[in-house]
């Protein structure tokens, strides 16, 4: 017991090594906490009330007083990014890792016991990549808003949270498929390899086979699958939003400072520029320090 | 461009003749109202037209009553899937002569001489008989021999309506004005060319406009680079909104072109929900005057017209277009004053809790915040970007403002744009619709009961909120019956007052449509009164190439 308490440790050790050796993760996890901590701290830091329109200041550039300039209302467009890193952050990073679970679980259950469970979960999988996402999401959104439906009754229970958690479960509804998918092609060829059967033969159960042999070894795929998720949950949040069920003023987010700003592309870029940067800066870090997970944890790339 | 009416609104809305000789008004004795049993009410409108002697359709044949007697047999013919309301009130249509008709309606009707109004679908001019006739004849001896109603419509569809010769392929569409048409593309552009024997083309008529593409960019920044870079020569109006507009005029005077805007004659609006046995509504109190007050005293509505649509636009305070005739400019204005809507509401026993937001106890001993749901079309930037600033107007005096957008599907289906009375919604919806009596006479702020929407009446009628006016109704009921003049204005004034005092709808701005057109393109206007493209065509020329400015 204690020797492979020991054993772990040292793995953990020599993973933690290999993750700090790829520079670009370790910068990326600098970034990330910056912008949560900046997101957390966003009411001690903004210089100005991000909800407050100054119709003398509308469409001002960048400027020591407003770093990021002002919006279309005036306001100041710092203290809106920061704001909106609150929401964004939360409903990318939470997004992806359910989405990420759900088509995990499924792709894994999928793809080892084959047969009519595999046709059942991967069928249902087909039907939900083909159907058209936006008649959906009108409908849903409808359902969400109209008062007594056991949806929106479901959600009223959570207060002011609710609105973030019908975001988030929108968003996860439409992006488990390919994450599904991919599992269970991995897994489709794991469970052929030698330490598959071994355990099999071992005569390990079908759940410990899945989750401590299979998953590990398909953990690339899935930490890929998840950092490519979260930028993809930030872009969806801002088109809910342009449906009339994500986030709603006074609230704020990238995504919905990013549509507004097409608009007024033309007489004040920056306000496309900031939360793209943040969206952008967000994604590649989850990407890298996607990729440093991903080499230090491959129990294949373990040399 | 096409087709020309027998009148039209120039851009102040006054009416100007197109294929008439005239417009017929009761001074030049076309227009009569006459009260047969002499009991003091008018009993038939008589409307007199005589047609342009030189008016003749593009293909050289005269422009006939018979022409104008044919499409309203057409329009009011059972068969011929049109609207039937304006038909409905012609009682009788007499051809005098070649060029002289008379248009009889029952009782008054005030609106005869506007475009439009000759029996036909509204805003479909007349079309040629010599062209129609046998296809119109041949098509309903065919649906008349099916029992069918649905087989009778397709055979009428097939044999009259879509064989309208209205591609390229099908021949030339045979209009009556200063374009001809040439070509379409469907999806992609519609090609026009000069009519040189059009009547009303001016002098040199080789100096101006000869031909005309019209292009469809459904792409609003791509429309808005087209015209910065000089792709298109003009836009249209509607086409651009006002923030667009608002945008392009940053770069109008480097990149050569104009920037319009002609005046509003929609108005953006709030609607509140007055049905105070609504629990909510009774809780906020918005069926109290005083309520609704300290609202428009709380917005800043002149800032916002001012510096977010650049003074382009007008604050609309009355439910008729502030340059019209019957405009009462004495009428109560809600300028912005936090102030006032403060001490209205600590009137009305409000008063501000820790967050800073109003509460008051109910008559029960609850405890209500004036949490007010605010809901408009989601997506629609130039909406949203008004209700955030309002929303934080109503922020500054206490009121919380709850965004609860939808699509504008969901926004105006019925159970919901209408459904105010259970509760669809239950603060205020945003939205625009024509001003009154400008154009039609259905007077929409009809307080009358039969005119509110519930669920008894099948959810009909225009008066979303559910105000209700004794006074207003019976003026109502005046105004539609009094021809237009004096007395008219007198009662329009009236019903200003009690609008203003009582306020069931907040006005926003008179909303108007940008256009564009590049420098020393000449006379090129828009009128908001007319639905058609835009009005005189035939007057449109470049400077360069020697046309005169008309000075429009």
């Amino acid at each position: 017991m204690i020797s492979t308490t020991a054993a772990s440790t040292a793995q953990q050790r020599r993973g933690l090594k290999r993750f700090l050796r790829h520079r670009l993760a370790s910068l990326s996890i600098v970034v990330i906490v910056l912008l949560v901590l900046s997101a957390i701290f966003a009411a001690q830091l903004v210089p100005f009330d991000y909800r407050q329109p100054n119709l003398l200041e509308l469409f001002l550039p960048p400027s020591i007083t407003h770093w990021f300039g002002s919006d279309d209302l005036g306001r100041d467009v710092l203290s809106r990014v920061l704001y909106g890193g609150r929401v964004s952050l939360l409903v990318g990073i939470l997004a992806a890792l359910v989405s990420t679970t759900v088509g995990t679980a499924l792709g894994v259950i999928s793809g080892y016991f084959g047969g009519w469970v595999d046709n059942l979960i991967m069928r249902f999988t087909d039907i939900m990549l083909s159907v058209p996402t936006l008649p959906i999401l009108i409908v849903v959104g409808a359902l969400l808003k109209e008062s007594g439906t056991p949806l929106a009754e479901f959600f009223a229970r959570f207060g002011a949270a609710k609105n973030i958690l019908a975001i988030i479960s929108i968003i996860v509804l439409f992006s488990w498929m390919s994450t599904a998918r991919l599992i269970r092609a991995e897994i489709l060829s794991l469970k052929e390899r030698d330490f598959a059967q071994a355990a099999l033969a071992l005569g390990a159960r079908a759940p410990r086979i899945m989750f401590s042999h299979l998953v590990p070894n398909a953990l690339a795929i899935i930490i890929v699958q998840a950092t490519l998720g979260v930028g993809r949950a930030i872009l969806i949040e801002s088109g809910l939003s342009f449906l009339g069920f994500g986030i709603q003023s006074p609230d704020v987010s990238w995504g919905t400072m990013l549509s507004r700003a097409q608009q007024y592309f033309l007489i004040a870029p920056w306000l496309a520029f900031f939360p793209g940067l943040m969206i952008f800066l967000t994604v590649l870090s989850f990407n890298y320090i996607g990729d440093g997970l991903r080499d230090a944890l491959d129990p294949r790339s373990r040399a | 461009m096409i087709f020309v009416g027998l009148v039209y609104f120039d851009d102040e809305g006054n009416l100007k003749p197109g294929l008439a000789t005239e417009v017929p008004n009761e001074e030049n004795g076309r227009v009569e109202f006459l009260d047969d049993d002499n009991d003091g009410t008018v009993d038939r409108t008589r409307v007199r037209w005589t047609i342009h002697p030189e008016a003749v359709w593009q293909d050289g044949v005269p422009v006939t009553s018979a022409d104008y007697e044919f499409t309203y047999r057409v329009n009011v013919h059972p068969l011929i899937p049109t609207s039937k309301n304006l038909a409905e009130r012609i009682s009788s249509f007499e051809v005098i002569d070649d060029k002289n008709f008379v248009i009889e309606y029952s009782g008054i009707y005030a609106f005869a001489t506007q475009p439009g109004q000759t029996g036909l679908i509204q805003n479909v001019e007349a079309q040629p008989k010599h062209v129609w006739e046998p296809l119109f004849e041949a098509a309903i001896a065919a649906a008349e021999r099916l029992d069918d109603p649905e087989a009778q419509a397709e055979v009428i569809r097939q044999k009259f309506i879509a064989a309208a010769p209205a591609t390229s392929e099908l021949g030339p569409v045979v209009g009556n004005g200063a374009f001809i048409f040439k070509e379409w593309q469907p999806g992609n552009f519609v090609r026009l060319k000069r009519n040189p024997q059009f009547f009303r083309n001016p002098e040199n008529v080789a100096d101006y406009v000869q031909e005309i593409i019209i292009r469809f960019i459904a792409n609003t920044p791509t429309l808005q680079v087209n015209v910065i870079n000089g792709e298109v020569n003009a836009t249209t109006s509607p086409g651009l909104g006002l923030d667009e507009g608002v945008v392009l005029e940053r770069f109008a005077e480097a990149a050569g072109f104009v920037v319009a805007v002609p005046p509003g004659d929609k108005w953006e609006r709030l609607h509140l929900n007055l049905f105070d046995d609504l629990q909510v509504v009774e809780d906020l109190q918005l069926n109290d005057p005083r309520t609704r007050q300290a609202i428009a005293y709380a917005l800043d509505r002149q800032g916002l017209v001012d510096t977010l649509f650049g003074g382009l636009v007008k604050v609309a305070n009355s439910f008729i277009l502030s340059g019209d005739e019957n405009y009462n400019p004495d009428i109560t204005i809600y300028e912005y004053n936090p102030e006032k809507a403060r001490a209205l509401l600590a009137e009305l026993g409000w008063s501000a809790g820790a967050d800073g937001i109003l509460r008051r106890s109910s008559a029960d001993g609850r405890e209500i915040r004036f949490d007010l749901q605010y809901k408009t079309t989601a997506g629609n930037a130039t909406r949203e970007r008004i209700q955030e600033f309002f929303q934080s107007n109503l922020r500054e005096v206490g009121i919380n403002a709850v965004i609860d957008n939808l699509p504008s599907g969901s926004f105006f289906s019925r159970e919901h744009f209408r459904g105010a009375s259970e509760g669809a919604w239950t603060g205020m919806i945003q939205f625009f619709s024509t001003l009154v009596p400008v154009r039609n006479d259905g007077l929409w702020l009809n307080s009358d009961n039969n005119n509110t929407p519930t669920v008894d009446n099948g959810r009909s009628g225009r008066n979303l909120g559910g105000w209700n006016n004794e006074e207003f109704n019976t003026l109502q009921a005046q105004v539609v019956n009094t021809p237009p003049g004096e007395k008219r204005q007198e009662l329009l004034a009236r019903m200003q007052e009690i609008y203003a005092a009582e306020l069931p709808i907040i006005g926003i701005y008179e909303r108007a449509d940008p256009y564009t057109y590049k420098d020393g393109l000449l006379n090129y206007n828009f009128s908001i009164f007319e639905n058609s493209l835009s009005i005189e065509p035939w007057n449109w020329g470049w400077s360069q190439n020697g046309a005169t400015d008309l000075g429009q």
